[in-house]
């Protein structure tokens, strides 16, 4: 009896036959380090904004002036200082005021007379609602641009979406917003100019934010697009017979994505902080329109609260998108 | 054969250089804008302050070639008096934010490991924070006056020119001429003042009008919150945001300070533009 060794073909991948089953190895997609590192610089961002916050109402003098009603009866400014321990030294203020930021303690607000975080937290969704619409839009916008600034065969095709984003984004933003406003809702009548509450409010400051962002996306797209179709794994794909909208789709399109990614992780930012601007111009109920009101009602309790759900948003959103960025590019774990 | 290819050819056949007649535009736009705000008093043709309660909200005419206001100011003298706030305290903070960024950059580069990384997580911190957000804290709370608009607005802006003046003054400092001075004998703040600092001189100058573009933006987003220059002195956006709520019967009294806005920005960033190729430096730092 012979025994009949099993001879591999050389064209068979994989284990030999009773070999024990080779598990892929797994990973973990980011190191415990560079995700340490993200986290603490954020955490450091925040706690750097909280700092600010504080010896800014430090250079106030004696913040208490701000929560005190001014036709509040006299002793009631003293009151309120000891309240708050605003005739501590400043050191141990710091504390108090770390404290309680990080625990959410903080004072009632002066104009509603409620929880500042409450009244934070019912605007929130609105603004996270606008954020994301823009944010979408405008990505959509700007990948359709750049996509056609790389693609399109008629000069003015490839030329022109690219131009007028490229333009529109050379004007602030609120005044866009004002553009806008007196072209659909004033000239044609066919937008309402401000308030919230329906699709067709969201429309406007929707677009306005998108166009903070379509730029950038679509010039850092089309970039990204012409540099990936020429690289080599391009030509061979296309000479295996791939079909040509595959290649595109699989090996074009999905490689030149991740710059894209880094260029929105810097404007959410900016969509971040033009929401304040864009929420206050088409008085959408947000966030954003919420700080300025309290501004300019001058509730600080309130003004306080908005700043710090702000800026935790923002290092939230950039952590996210740096260890999305990270997730998909290795090189973009330093 | 994909469309990706095809366009290629044609993208690689197309000029790299901007024709320089952008940049002359931009440069003729820019010194007009400049002339004309600080020639507001004598150019100007009615005083920006002065109201007119019988003339409320006029259209364009000649008299008020860009209407008047909701308290009968000319429009006009408004958006020229209004230029000399909005550009100059830009400029102010431009200069601080160069200054400041450049300054912190060649420390960063040269002083050191200690410095380098210190400086580098004080920039990453800074981009954490959304400059309007840092803005609103220090205005509202440590009150709104000219030099507070200036810090915060150079604060907001001075991480740019600090990156790029880190980068470039690392590659001077490791250039032979930099080993020949030292061997020569100057001291360090020497070699930085005679040597690094003078060939950062053209990128520095690049990255100002990209960062006076910000600082500009940041300011009259300000001015439109009513956080940055305060009434009655006239400022483009808090002059957008007055009117506003006349948008639907008096458009002029918006759009003409809008328009101002837009045509300095995009006229700096033209010339901007244009003194990056003279330079022939990588790009614009944004993209």
């Amino acid at each position: 009896m012979t025994v009949t060794r099993h001879e591999p073909s050389p064209l068979e991948v994989g284990p030999p036959p009773g070999a024990p089953a080779r598990r892929p190895r797994r990973r973990a997609p980011l190191s415990a380090r560079y995700v340490a590192g993200r986290l603490a610089t954020a955490l450091v961002a925040v706690w750097a904004v909280f700092t600010l916050v504080f010896f800014s109402l430090l250079a106030t003098g004696n913040p208490a002036q701000l929560l005190v009603a001014p036709d509040a009866p006299p002793g009631e400014l003293e009151r309120i200082t000891a309240l708050m321990g605003f005739d501590r030294p400043p050191l141990e203020q710091y504390a108090t005021f770390l404290g309680r930021v990080v625990t959410g303690d903080l004072p009632d607000s002066i104009r509603y007379d409620e929880s500042p975080l409450a009244l934070v937290a019912e605007r929130l969704p609105a603004s996270i609602t606008l954020g994301l619409t823009g944010l979408l839009l405008g990505t959509l916008l700007g990948a359709a641009a750049g996509y056609l600034g790389a693609t399109a065969r008629r000069p003015l095709l490839r030329r022109l979406p690219l131009s007028l984003l490229t333009a529109l984004d050379a004007i602030p933003s609120f005044f866009l917003g004002i553009l806008l406003i007196f072209v659909f809702a004033i000239v044609l009548r066919s937008l309402p100019a401000t308030g919230g509450g329906t699709l067709a409010h969201l429309v406007l400051p929707a677009l306005t934010l998108a166009v903070v962002v379509a730029a950038p996306v679509g010039r850092i797209f089309r970039t990204a697009l012409l540099d990936v179709a020429e690289l080599d794994h391009v030509r061979t794909a296309r000479s295996k017979g791939i079909a040509p909208a595959a290649v595109t789709a699989r090996h074009v399109v999905a490689n030149a994505l991740p710059p894209v990614l880094n260029v929105l992780g810097v404007q959410a930012g900016m969509v971040l902080g033009g929401a304040i601007v864009t929420e206050a111009l088409f008085g959408w109920p947000g966030l954003g329109q919420l700080s300025v009101s309290a501004l300019n009602n001058r509730d600080y309790p309130l003004v306080l609260a908005c700043v710090c759900v702000i800026a935790i948003g923002f290092v939230l959103v950039n952590l996210a998108v740096d260890l999305l960025a990270a997730l998909l590019d290795p090189r973009n774990r330093r | 054969m994909s469309v990706i290819t095809t366009s290629t050819d044609a993208v690689t056949a197309a000029p790299a250089r901007r024709r320089p007649v952008y940049g002359i535009v931009g440069s003729v736009v820019v010194v007009a804008v400049a002339v004309l705000t600080i020639a507001a008093p004598l150019v100007a043709p009615h005083d920006p302050l002065a109201q007119d309660l019988t003339g409320l909200l006029r259209p364009p005419s000649a008299v008020h070639p860009f209407g008047t206001d909701e308290l009968g100011r000319d429009v006009l003298s408004r958006v020229l008096h209004g230029g000399r706030v909005a550009l100059g305290v830009s400029l102010v903070a431009t200069v601080l934010s160069a200054v400041l960024g450049v300054g912190l950059g060649v420390v960063a580069a040269l002083g050191g490991r200690y410095w380098d990384a210190t400086l580098g997580r004080l920039a990453d911190v800074q981009l954490a924070v959304p400059g309007i957000l840092l803005a609103l804290v220090v205005l509202a709370f440590a009150g709104s006056g000219t030099v507070a608009l200036v810090v915060v607005l150079a604060l907001g802006s001075w991480v740019l020119n600090f990156r790029i003046a880190r980068v470039h003054a690392t590659f001077v400092a490791a250039q032979p001429f930099i080993e020949a001075a030292r061997l020569a004998g100057a001291s360090t703040v020497e070699v930085v003042r005679r040597h690094v600092v003078p060939a950062l001189g053209p990128l520095v100058l690049v990255a100002a009008t990209l960062t006076f573009s910000t600082v500009l933006l940041l300011e009259s987003s300000l001015g439109f919150l009513g956080l940055g220059v305060q009434p009655p002195t006239p400022d483009w956006g808090q002059m957008v945001a007055s009117g506003q709520a006349q948008l639907a019967g008096a458009w002029w009294v918006s759009i003409f300070p809008g328009a101002a806005l837009v045509v300095v920005i995009v006229g700096v960033q033209l010339a901007g533009d244009r003194l990056a190729e003279r330079f022939s430096t990588a790009g614009r730092a944004d993209e």
